[in-house]
């Protein structure tokens, strides 16, 4: 058994400095998360900690593994240690595996020795049964011929062939579905246990990382700012960048009467060094936090803080927003004008002639009233996406009627692609209000529209790439404004952004719904987020409405198994 | 769609395809200037006697398609008709050159992918290092040698010079014909390496940066297994479709080398065909070159299959 030690680690690319001074250490068979948003460095410290690197950054500082020094030591000696000293695991199961080999010769080609072609299968089923795949005849299919949740088990065998001391899983379970992400955690903490292995746990999720790890690092703009037992941490962070996370985290217990994200963007490393990095978002800062970059502090057992001001502040740093009291006022009103009617929905697709359909919709009926906030859950392969795309005319159904009253608009989940970044945010505006309905009242203006979801006028003559993803979701959403629609349909439409801007955008959704009257329809795999936002939930599963219901009651008292099981998986809230 | 099914579809196509080429070569015929009758005249005096058997032999009272039909019989029969200069039997003529022709552009490809390959790997993998650079520099300076010119210089330097190959000929034996083929063979690489490394380098580089890679060396592999297994059989697709376009483009643009060379190939055949309006070779050579085409285009094809296992097992529907 080895121990990773990591001591003031700088990472740069061409003299621009990524990951600053990072200081961690992970005794043997200990379990440890590195937290932070986009752009925090967690993912160069893993790499670093692994020796690779991607070519063109340096690393400075040491990283000591089982008393060798790992910064500076030659590919041929780095190779002997990878795979079977410490394993990496990556995000996307899918493209992690080579398309061109079998998940059996993955598997194969990691082990220790060479073993004859009998005893090589034997070890490569043992293996799949290891992580959970009892089927032997997986080993023979290609990454593409299985799902998600099958490749990040095939990964995880994979990487741990080697039998390594120390596994490093960068966000492992971010790309998958909620049930098999808990699904893919519980075995990873089983395997860990099993094997007396220690973990490194790369996640941007604090309930993952209470969920999984003794210890928990916070990151932010390539300095480590908080350290402490996972517990401690949810109980008491001691950094107002921790607390602030918390704070915009959504629950799936209740409804918070507001959601507080963190104002303003996460900087680039480079551009804070001398001071404490989070001094441009931080309402407690002060002249000494532009000053100097904080040290690491003790504050309690195992508990580190990097803040200038921690012991002034530390009964002031925000909390989560109580509970709301009731039902928003929206959902109250009884029956009402319906906006969009659908019944008998169904839809198939023919992936080829011979074969039968494939089913996505099975005959679905579901009504949007005026003003109303429906959420729709459901995982990937449930249909959510081919309702929406049926409702806004994109994919035409096999069978059924839908009638929708007015406009209905798109807010989806990549902002970084549904914009036209050749055209200004102000020209998309312009271009959207171009197509608003007439209806006697004066159109509002570019300027209004920004003002609406909270970006300042000047925002207007800047390009797509000029913005953060949460300003690009805010202009998607003003866009979808401009037309007037009666109907929002929001695709996942804050799944791709960090838990501070999330909760910005979830919120600025919430007020479009309350103050403008446009119904919404929220499609999530996210329980917790759907709860912020919606006033009546629909649980989608292989293509059929399997319940539906307030929100509150379905995600307090969920009838059918499918939504026992989804809550079930979402994450722990150990923080609340 | 299984291999098998796929094989079969391909297939089909070459022969349609095959049909559709043979239909406008034998057009050519029609469409070159002049009458049918002078054209198969050649050098021979028009006696009226000689002009009755041509219009016999040709059947060239019976309407077009009808001329078609016999020609394409004869053709299925190996017929090819004879020189309208030499008289020779066409067939002859070709399989006669086919082999140099044949060796020259199997010779120049094996040099070109041999070469290529190791330097699309390492100039895509160490993009902008010291050895990018030289194998850039090298790729465009082959690219923008005129074959002729280069040919030219490889036979000073090599031949006359250093006396180390052949100046003139094509050899009798296999070996021989190696060795006086390889001059000619390297002027023909010098462009399809260009070419070859200038692709790889550019797949090499997307490749390099994908998950599976960072796995790979994750796991601690070898780096000849990464180098092989996971770099270049991802990248290969690419430069397997550019490698038998050039193949199937060095056939016919033998001809510059082989004239540099003197070598008496297919591509010679073809020039003075086309010089003394020799309507019955050009219609063979063209039809030959249109099936190498094609051929080469199936080989690729299948060679997908046997590389890409995404091809030969679609993404089932459920």
């Amino acid at each position: 058994m080895a121990d990773l030690s990591v001591d003031r680690l700088t990472i740069s690319h061409r003299g621009e400095t990524l990951v600053r001074e990072v200081t961690l250490r992970i005794g043997a068979g200990e379990t440890v998360a590195l937290v932070g948003e986009s752009g925090s460095g967690k993912s160069l410290t893993a790499r670093a900690a692994a020796g690779l690197l991607p070519d063109g950054l340096t690393a400075r500082g040491s990283v000591v593994f089982d008393g060798r020094q790992l910064i500076g030591r030659p590919e041929r000696e780095l190779r002997t240690l990878r795979g079977r000293r410490i394993g990496l695991l990556l995000q996307d199961p899918f493209t992690m595996l080579n398309p061109m080999l079998t998940a059996g010769t993955h598997i194969a080609e990691t082990l220790p020795r060479a073993l004859g072609r009998a005893a090589r299968r034997a070890e490569v089923t043992r293996r799949l049964a290891e992580v959970g795949i009892t089927d032997p005849s997986v080993a023979d299919r290609y990454p593409f011929q299985l799902s998600g949740g099958m490749c990040q088990r095939v990964a995880m065998a994979a990487a741990l062939a080697g039998d390594p001391d120390l596994l490093i899983a960068d966000e492992p379970t971010t790309a998958l579905d909620t049930t098999v992400q808990r699904e893919v955690l519980d075995l990873l903490t089983r395997l860990r246990e099993s094997r007396g292995m220690g973990l490194l746990l790369i996640t941007h999720d604090l309930r993952v990382a209470f969920d999984t790890c003794d210890r928990v690092l916070v990151m932010y703009a390539g300095s480590i700012l908080e350290e402490a037992p996972a517990a401690r941490l949810a109980e008491r962070a001691g950094h107002p960048y921790t607390a602030g996370l918390l704070t915009a985290m959504p629950s799936v217990r209740h409804r918070r009467a507001t959601l507080t994200g963190i104002p303003g963007r996460v900087p680039r490393a480079a551009e804070v060094a001398g001071r404490c990095v989070f001094t441009s978002r931080c309402g407690h800062a002060d002249d000494r936090c532009g000053a100097s970059a904080p040290e690491p502090r003790p504050v309690g057992a195992g508990h580190l803080v990097a803040c200038h001001r921690q012991a002034e502040i530390a009964g002031l740093l925000s909390r989560p927003s109580p509970p709301a009291e009731k039902a928003p006022a929206t959902a109250a009103s009884g029956p009402r004008p319906a906006v969009a009617r659908v019944s008998g929905l169904r839809k198939e697709y023919r992936v080829r002639r011979s074969a039968p359909p494939v089913v996505a919709l099975g005959g679905i009926s579901l009504t949007i009233g005026d003003g109303e906030s429906v959420g729709l859950v459901g995982e990937s392969g449930s249909g959510k996406s081919t309702l929406s795309r049926c409702l806004l005319g994109l994919t035409r159904p096999t069978a059924g009627t839908i009638a929708v009253d007015g406009v209905a608009q798109c807010v989806f989940q990549d902002p970084y692609t549904s914009l036209n970044p050749a055209h200004t945010v102000g020209f998309a505006l312009r271009e959207a209000l171009g197509r608003r309905p007439a209806d006697g009242e004066v159109p509002p203006s570019e300027a209004d529209l920004l003002d609406l979801v909270g970006l300042p006028a000047e925002y207007g003559r800047r390009r797509p790439v000029a913005l953060s993803g949460g300003e690009r979701q805010r202009v998607a959403i003003a866009r979808a404004l401009a037309v007037r629609p009666r109907l929002l349909i929001c695709d996942e439409p804050v799944a791709a952004l960090d838990v501070s801007v999330q909760a910005q955008v979830l919120e600025l959704l919430r007020r479009v719904n309350r103050e403008l009257g446009t119904s919404l329809l929220f499609i999530t795999h996210d329980l917790a987020v759907v709860r912020q936002v919606t006033d009546r939930l629909v649980v989608l599963y292989h293509g059929e409405i399997v319940e539906e219901g307030p929100t509150e009651s379905v995600l307090d008292r969920p009838g059918h198994a499918y939504t026992r099981r989804l809550l079930a998986s979402a994450p722990q809230e150990t923080a609340v | 769609m299984s291999a098998l099914a796929f094989t079969l579809r391909r297939l089909g196509a070459m022969v349609l395809l095959l049909l559709v080429l043979s239909f406008l070569c034998f057009a050519l015929l029609g469409l070159s200037p002049g009458s049918p009758e002078q054209l198969l005249l050649g050098t021979r005096p028009a006696t009226p006697e000689l002009l009755a058997t041509l219009r016999a032999e040709n059947h060239l009272d019976e309407p077009f398609l009808m001329r078609y039909w016999y020609w394409i019989e004869g053709v299925l029969h190996l017929d090819l008709g004879k020189s309208v200069q030499t008289q020779q039997n066409v067939l002859d003529m070709i399989v006669e050159r086919l082999p140099i022709t044949a060796t020259l552009a199997l010779y120049s490809t094996l040099i070109a992918l041999v070469v290529a390959i190791p330097a699309g790997l390492i100039s895509g993998s160490r993009r902008s290092g010291g050895t990018d650079r030289a194998v850039t520099f090298a790729a465009l300076v082959s690219i923008s040698a005129p074959p002729f010119a280069l040919g030219l210089l490889l036979l000073y330097g090599f031949a006359v010079l250093l006396g180390w190959f052949p100046v003139y000929g094509a050899g009798e034996t296999f070996i021989e014909m190696v060795y006086h083929l390889t001059l000619p063979s390297l002027t023909l690489a010098a462009g399809s390496a260009a070419v070859i490394v200038r692709q790889l380098r550019a797949t090499v580089i997307d490749v390099i940066g994908k998950d599976f890679m960072t796995f790979a060396r994750a796991r601690g592999l070898s780096p000849i297994r990464i180098q092989v297994v996971y770099l270049l059989r991802n990248s290969s697709l690419p430069m397997l479709t550019m490698s038998g376009l050039l193949l199937s483009g060095s056939l016919a643009g033998a001809v510059v080398v082989e004239q540099a060379f003197g070598l008496a190939g297919v591509g010679n055949l073809l020039v003075k065909a086309v010089g003394q309006l020799d309507i019955p070779v050009v219609q063979a050579l063209a039809l030959l070159t249109g099936a190498a085409v094609i051929l080469i285009n199936l080989l690729v094809d299948l060679a997908y299959l046997a590389i890409d296992p995404r091809l030969r097992h679609p993404r089932s529907a459920t």
